[in-house]
């Protein structure tokens, strides 16, 4: 395809000015309420052509209007999101990601729960396409990041149609629902990273969407045994999603944290097999506080229909968060300042399970 | 200077989806009510008083013949696709029942 000769299926519309394009998207509903770039046919043209593949080339139906995703409508979408070509096949590994079954993305964007899609990024791409993964790695400062999340965000506005109190149902949504997405910081962690513990290699480029809530900040300083202490008694909280679903759970430990746990002789698998064999939620503290009645522990918390937990009744007695080690999933990520770690609670086993891809290099 | 722009979104199934034909009428009909939570209760296997009402009312005041309960699986997910079939083929019609 030589540049400037591309016919597109979508409709064309001439505007003024960039004010004139946002005040249509607005109008028509192409956008969040966030400012978006014009997604000219010269840029898509380069968004297409950085794929490989054909304009019409389906990549799949995005829930819950089960729209076509075709190259052309996601580079269309990415274009509006700041997206440059090299970005485009992580924005397509991502899609690809929450197409899986096992995601359920018609419940991700039907959900009442205030989880969003994040996008986590591994491997080399990080650094070429600059990413952020220091500082704030959560809290912006990359166009990288924003491009890649509000991509996302937007694929699934305007072709899947997740719109707030239309079919997306969220009684609070969180920030993320805006651009979500999280590059590891390899070269400051000690552990290995969550491409390498998902079966990639480091030299591979990854990307593992995983919709959660909102991160939630905690501070452990003091011996790794303290920090250990604190977070085991922090997180098993019954507010929390765990607490009446299990499904999966994530980290996202600055690598402070991870050094001191690393030099006290712990892996990133010692760290999962931690946080499940202690961070528990415990029948007796349940039934003190006035938190489990007998007559409706059916309906309370996971454990109770679920084998073999369901047999779980004395007092001494502890149910994990999740169902299994491997349903818990560690990033680290951030700036080296300060001890500083965040859980991100998934959707519990109603779907939004991590889902890993190699991001392929244009055919 | 004014500029070309492309539009976002695709057709979608909403926008070609046409009704099924309606019943003329609900008398000797059987309903299925779809119940999206699917949780057992003290009370039964019904999560919702609202179908509960609508059960009792579309029998006594419409003349349905009967009302089947399909719970679904999971309140996160659709009904299987072996659940529909069977609906399909027990039931004249169905009531989606979702309350939050």
């Amino acid at each position: 395809m030589s540049p400037g000769t591309a016919e597109f299926r979508a409709t064309a519309h001439e505007v003024e000015d960039y004010w004139a394009w946002n005040e249509l998207a607005w109008e028509r509903g192409w956008t969040d309420g966030l400012p978006v770039a014009p997604p000219t046919p010269d840029r898509v043209e380069a968004l297409i052509a950085a794929t490989g593949l054909a304009p019409d080339h389906p990549l799949g139906k995005v829930a819950p209007a089960w729209g076509e995703a075709t190259i052309e409508a996601v580079a269309i979408n990415a274009a509006m999101a700041g997206c440059w070509p090299s970005l485009m096949p992580a924005v397509i590994a991502s899609l690809q990601c929450v197409l899986e079954p096992e995601f359920n993305l018609n419940g991700v964007q039907g959900t009442t729960n205030p989880c969003a899609p994040l996008v986590i990024v591994s491997g080399p791409m990080r650094t070429r396409e600059g990413f952020r993964t220091d500082t704030g790695a959560l809290g912006g400062g990359s166009r990288a990041n924003a491009a890649l999340g509000r991509a996302m965000r937007l694929v699934l506005w305007n072709i899947g149609e997740g719109k707030p109190g239309v079919v997306d149902m969220a009684t609070l949504g969180h920030p993320g629902k805006w651009c979500y997405c999280v590059a590891e910081n390899e070269e400051d962690s000690p552990w290995q990273t969550l491409a390498e513990d998902r079966g990639f290699s480091r030299e591979e480029d990854v990307v593992t969407v995983f919709a959660c809530d909102a991160p939630h900040a905690m501070f452990l300083s003091g011996t790794p045994e303290r920090m250990l202490k604190v977070l085991a008694q922090s997180i098993p909280r019954w507010s929390i999603n765990m607490f009446y679903t299990a499904g999966q759970m994530l980290f996202v430990v600055g690598p402070r944290v991870a050094r001191a746990l690393s030099e006290y002789g712990m892996s990133l698998q010692d760290f999962r097999t931690f946080v499940f064999e202690r961070a528990r939620f415990s029948q007796r503290e349940m039934v003190e506080a006035d938190i489990l009645h007998e007559e409706d522990e059916t309906t309370t918390y996971w454990g109770a229909v679920s084998a073999p937990w369901n047999t779980m009744r004395r007092p001494e007695d502890r149910l994990p968060m999740v169902m299994s080690r491997e349903d818990i999933h560690v990033v680290v990520s951030g700036g080296t300042g300060q001890w500083w770690v965040a859980l991100c609670p998934g959707w519990g086993s109603y779907g939004g399970y991590a889902i890993s891809r190699r991001v392929e290099e244009a055919a | 200077m004014s500029f070309t722009v492309l539009e976002p979104t695709v057709p979608t199934k909403e926008a070609g989806r046409r009704l099924a034909p309606r019943l003329d009428t609900l008398a000797g009909k059987t309903i299925a009510l779809v119940d999206g939570w699917g949780r057992h209760t003290a009370e039964g296997d019904h999560m919702y008083p609202l179908l509960d009402d609508l059960q009792r009312r579309l029998i006594a005041e419409h003349g349905v013949k009967e009302c089947l309960w399909y719970p679904k699986e999971s309140i996160a997910k659709g009904l299987s696709q072996p659940r529909l079939t069977e609906l399909i083929a027990q039931a004249d019609a169905a009531i989606v029942g979702e309350a939050i």
